[in-house]
């Protein structure tokens, strides 16, 4: 373990950052790499603590989120390369990894990759009963039974043009 | 509640962003938090543009920002005459007609074809509703100078022929009638009026023509493209016509009773959606949309609207900025603004003459 405080580690790696997962796990990341996330980027600004605990990101879904900094830090790579990575690394991907992803790129402000899971999560949900989403994304159905008719019966997409035409 | 209810509405957006027709009906309903953020969302309020891809057989739809792609087999060799209240009219090379809604698959054929030759088909209350009428308006170029107007009733099998002589050639234009006042009015090519009585049958002031409607006559020829629509809570009805080549921009209101445009600078808070098969005007939902109008024309991937404040076709992205809607642009002349049409009823009637059988 490497600790701020021992100054030979710190200035050979000056560049780097330890981020730990809450289930303990650490991961040392490139400065370059950590600072594409805001939400650490402000964190490394505001001290100088080399090491960072992530209380709500588990070790698997943090492996994912750094794999992804790393590529897009690498400066050998083309954006043409990113951009398939991009696609490589939401593909095949169970809904329940995507869930946990888009949270914890939420919370460290990756908005790139929140972005493009969140889309990935959105193909999955395509032609899925309202049930499925409920129960995928552990959401409690909130409405009462005759507000729900109504929402069903109503169609909040549907635009009232009628008043263009009949008068 | 758990945490997934509390996604951010960013986030919520991201994803309504990619899902279209009835996975948005879906969206609303999962919980109150996710139907506040589909309430408030852009796509909520932005019209589509529906046009399609030939060389992919799908039906491209831009909202907002965003494109989505669709198939409909049964839109194969058909061409969209006519868009309302989420439904088109459409029409196949055999000249047969037939309603289609997108947003919920649900079509309904029309008895009978139409007769041949029909610049204009148009309807204007949903077909499921028994208000509803099919009018086509014909005017030939070459030979008699006559309007022909043929109307068909929600539950008739049949068309009403009207033949109308008048002394001065009338071409009627191919922007789509408006239904106003009760009256159906339409364009000819050089931006006349004429109105059409679509209740009164046999009466001599069914149809009127009133030439002469623009001020200064001689800008009538150089229009090039019409467009006629009412803007919602406005009592007028407005047209824009594009003139010349680079496709000036010239909004009008129609005075009644004196039947004359009067120029328009300025639409305030109202934004327009125009195309040839539909157009229309709505007060802008967002603060930025306000005094635009909206063309079936793109530049990249973003489409070009005019802004009456800066007098210039402008691109999304900015990238375009021009007083002349160029070559650089792609138009797309088939294509038509839709808005999305309210859930069907089970127990909806998809005949339009019950008595005779479509097929």
């Amino acid at each position: 373990m490497v600790t701020t405080d021992e100054k030979g580690p710190l200035t050979a790696k000056k560049k780097s950052v330890i981020i730990r997962s809450c289930d303990g796990d650490e991961f040392l990341v490139s400065e370059s790499a950590a600072v594409l996330s805001t939400s650490l980027k402000k964190i490394l600004e505001e001290k100088e603590d080399r090491l960072i605990h992530l209380s709500d990101i588990d070790n698997k879904t943090l492996a994912m989120v750094i794999a992804y900094l790393s590529t897009h830090a690498d400066d050998g790579l083309s954006d043409d390369l990113k951009r398939s990575f991009d696609q490589e690394f939401v593909s095949g991907k169970e809904f329940d990894v995507l869930k946990y992803l888009v949270l914890a790129t939420d919370t460290l402000q990756v908005t790139c990759l929140c972005y493009t899971v969140a889309k990935k999560m959105a193909d999955i949900m395509k032609n899925k009963l309202v049930e499925w989403v409920r129960r995928e994304f552990d959401i409690q159905n909130d409405y009462t039974p005759e507000a729900e008719a109504e929402i069903r019966r109503l169609d909040a997409w549907a635009w009232d043009d009628r008043q263009l035409e009949d008068d | 509640m758990s945490k997934w209810a509390d996604l951010p509405g960013d986030l919520l957006n991201v994803i309504l962003s990619k899902i279209f027709g009835k996975d948005r009906h879906t969206f609303s309903l999962v919980c109150r938090f996710w139907n506040a953020v589909a309430a408030t969302s852009p796509y909520r309020y932005s019209p589509c543009l529906m046009y399609y891809l030939r060389s992919k057989h799908m039906w491209k739809f831009y909202q907002y920002n965003s494109f989505f792609c669709l198939s409909f087999p049964e839109l194969e060799n058909a061409e969209i005459r006519c868009s309302k209240h989420g439904w088109l009219l459409m029409s196949r090379y055999d000249n047969s007609l037939f309603f289609f809604d997108p947003f919920n698959n649900r079509k309904i054929e029309l008895p009978c074809k139409h007769p041949l030759g029909y610049t204009t088909i148009c309807f204007f209350h949903p077909p499921t509703s028994p208000d509803c009428v099919v009018v086509g308006i014909a005017t030939p170029y070459f030979g008699e100078v006559v309007v022909k107007i043929v109307v068909l009733r929600h539950g008739e099998n049949k068309w009403e022929v009207n033949k109308y002589r008048h002394g001065k050639r009338f071409l009627v234009s191919r922007g789509a009638p408006v239904l106003h006042r009760g009256l159906l009015y339409f364009l000819d090519v050089k931006g006349n009026i004429a109105t059409f009585d679509m209740s009164k049958r046999d009466c001599k002031l069914r149809f009127v023509i009133k030439f002469r409607c623009l001020r200064r006559r001689r800008i009538g020829s150089k229009i090039k493209e019409h467009f006629l629509f009412k803007i919602k809570g406005e009592e007028n009805l407005f047209a824009v016509f594009l003139m010349h080549e680079e496709r000036k921009v010239n909004m009008f209101k129609l005075l009644e009773p004196e039947m004359k445009w009067e120029l328009v600078e300025d639409i305030g808070d109202k934004v327009l959606y125009l195309s040839h098969v539909s157009s229309f005007g709505d007060t802008a939902y967002l603060k930025n949309m306000e005094n635009r109008i909206y063309f079936p024309r793109f530049h990249g991937d973003t489409v070009v609207y005019y802004s009456l404040s800066s007098g210039k076709y402008q691109s999304l992205d900015q990238n375009y900025n021009s007083s002349n809607n160029s070559c650089l642009l792609k138009r797309w002349d088939s294509a038509v603004w839709i808005t999305p049409a309210p859930t069907p009823d089970l127990f909806t009637d998809l005949i339009w003459c019950p008595e005779v059988d479509p097929a």
